[in-house]
Order: structure tokens, then sequence, then C-alpha cells
């Protein structure tokens, strides 16, 4: 073994804040700044930091052993934190962070500081230039790869499954990804398929199932309601196409929320009759279980796998 | 294949009894769909799958 078998049972979480918790403290030298953004760390950081956590347990996996990994997780929640603000800034649909009570103006500059942080962060560590380099390069390139998800996420075009996929796997698998990657490419230089994948499917299935509950939400946030096109919306809508319903004349703005904000009931039973509930949860099933399969087969200590499962399933 | 099965199982109630038994199949179906099926249709892994907080990363 590599690692000492206790280091695998712990959460990670603690370290990985602290750690991120000192990075702001050395990298934001504006005293209102630093304020602010300890106040959007230590609300995000209240939760267990999968994202760290795999970047530090894929570390370990492939060989690493040494303890600058903490620096690289800590920028990788840095990195996710900056998204999960410019995420709900740009939806403005979650009134529970800190970030939302903020000044929209300022919550953005800290936003923007937290990417900026994650990169200098990265790039602090006492890795080998090369390695640095490489792993600066993967955090940009998977970046790249969200903000494009995130733009037709934004656009609000989607018309099929397909594009649907194609959509979260840009959006919101490959911050699983790149956290799974850029772990394993510090320990050993590059970068295995098989992380890549299962890192994926786990991140297809967490959007698939915020999709879900985003529309059977009744209190405000609700896809439907707002017109936005995930796959169980788009299930119904081709389920109720050809049917001139009401449901299919709101979506398209034919009709105004006033004029049907009275039918929530009819919705939830076209919802229902659809099967388009039941779709998007199947699918959901199917990419969780594919992710626990594809890490039952990676070829790693079994330990290593336990710990993984465990994470994911916890 | 998977909406063909989700429509049967969605109009017709009486088929999840044979399908939880094993009496219906869905041929063409791998494991995974087959068991994401009666996770739905059957209730046998759901409440399990929502706890899990990795799956509540954007919630």
């Amino acid at each position: 073994m590599a690692n000492d078998k206790g280091e695998l049972a712990l959460d990670w979480s603690t370290k990985i804040a602290e750690t991120l918790m000192q990075g702001i403290e050395k990298g934001f030298n504006q005293a209102q700044l630093r304020e602010m953004a300890v106040e959007c760390a230590s609300y995000k950081l209240a939760n267990r930091t999968l994202f760290g956590n795999l970047t530090v347990l894929h570390y370990r996996m492939y060989g690493g052993e040494g303890e600058e990994i903490w620096e690289a997780a800590a920028a990788v929640e840095a990195l996710v934190l900056s998204l999960d603000m410019i995420d709900d800034l740009q939806d403005g649909d979650n009134d529970k962070v800190p970030w939302s009570a903020m000044r929209g103006d300022i919550a953005l500059n800290i936003a923007l500081g937290f990417v900026f942080l994650a990169q200098h962060m990265l790039l602090q560590t006492n890795f080998s230039p090369e390695r640095k380099h490489a792993a600066a390069a993967l955090l940009n390139a998977q970046s790249l790869t969200t903000v494009g998800g995130q733009m037709t996420d934004l656009l609000n075009k989607l018309q099929t499954e397909e594009e649907y996929m194609e959509m979260i796997s840009g959006k919101s698998a490959s911050l699983l990804v790149m956290a799974s990657q850029l772990g394993t490419l510090l320990a050993c230089g590059e970068t295995k398929i098989e992380t890549t994948e299962f890192a994926l499917q786990l991140g297809i299935a967490a959007q698939m199932k915020n999709d879900i509950l985003d529309i059977t939400n009744h209190s405000g946030k609700n896809d439907f309601w707002n017109r936005k096109r995930t796959l169980p919306v788009l299930m119904l809508l081709d389920y109720l196409e050809g049917e001139n319903h009401w449901a299919s004349d709101y979506f398209e703005g034919r009709l105004s929320y006033e004029e049907v904000k009275d039918k929530s009931k009819e919705f939830e039973e076209a919802l229902e009759q659809s099967g388009a509930l039941a779709y998007a949860s199947v699918r959901m099933r199917i990419a969780y279980y594919r992710c626990l399969e594809i890490v039952e087969t990676l070829p790693v200590e079994t330990d290593y796998k336990r710990t993984l499962d465990e994470m994911i399933r916890a | 294949m998977l909406k063909e099965a989700i429509a049967m199982l969605t109009k017709n109630k009486g088929t999840w009894l044979e399908f939880q038994s094993g009496q219906m199949q869905f041929a063409g179906l791998g494991a995974l769909e087959q068991r994401a099926l009666k996770d739905i249709f059957c209730k046998s892994e759901e409440e399990d799958l929502l706890r899990s907080k990795a799956l509540c990363v954007w919630d």
C-alpha cells in the first residue's frame, strides 16, 4: 500500500477547507474582498468538499504522497465556488446563498477573484514546474468546457435529448472530470481515461437529479414555469406535441404566466401521464449505476475503490 | 426501447407487478436499465439514491 488504510477512511473536507481559507487570507489583499470571500467560502465549505476530495483521492490512488496536494484540492474548490457563484448570479434564483444578498457587482468581483485564486494557489504549490504547468492547462481547458456548456444552457435553445446530454456533460460533469484528472495528473504526470468516464457519469447523474428536483419544485424555482429546457421539460413537450395543449402554448410564449398560473394541478397530471419524470429519473439512475460500475473496474487497489464508492454513495 | 418500456409502465400500472416479479422483461435493455426501471416503478432503491450527497453538488 502506498498510503495507510486509516487515511482512506477520512473525509478530507476539513483540511481542504482550512487550506482554502489560508489561500484567501494570503491571496486577497483588499480587506473587504477578503472578508466577503471568507463569508462565501464558509457557506460553501460547510458542506463536504466533494471536488477537492476527489482530487486528493486520485492523487493518492495513483501514487502521490506529498502534502502539496492540499493546495491543489483547495484550488479546485475555489474554482468550483466561483462557477457556483456566477451560475447563481446568472440564474438569480437562489436566495439561500450569501452572495445573493450582496450587491451584484461586488459578488461578481468576488467570483472573479476565486477564479484567479484557483490558478494562483495551484501555481504556488511545490510540484515541479512541468507538472504545475500541465495541471494549470488542465484546469483552464476543463473550465472552458464548463463555460461552453453554461453558454448553451443560458441560451436555452435545446431541442433534443442528445443536445441536453452534450450540454450537461460540458456544464456540470466537466468539473468532476477536472477534479479527478487533476489529482491523477499531479500524481503520475498523465490523466487516465477510466477516471474521466466515472466522473462524467457522476456529473450527468447529479445534474439530472437537479433538473428532476427543479421540475417537481412547487415553490418558485421550477424549470417548467421558468421556461427552462431540461430533460424532463423536453420529454414533456415532446409528449404534448400536436395536442394543442396549454402547456406547450405557455412554454413557447403564446400564453403568459398570468393566464396559466392556476393550472399547476393540470401541469402535475400532464407530467405524470407523459412519463417525462420517470424517464429522467431512470436516465439519472442509469448514469449513477454506470458510474459505480466503472469505479468497481478501476485498475487500482481495492481500498481506494471502496473509498471512492463510499464517497459517491455517502 | 427505454422510452417504450417507460411508456408501457406509465400507462398500465398493472404491468408493474409483472415487471417486479420477473414475469415481464424488456428484451433489449441491459441490466442497468432494468435495475433503474425497477427503482422507479417498484421503488426498490429510490430513497438511498436521493440521500447521496454526491448527487446534490448542484442542488
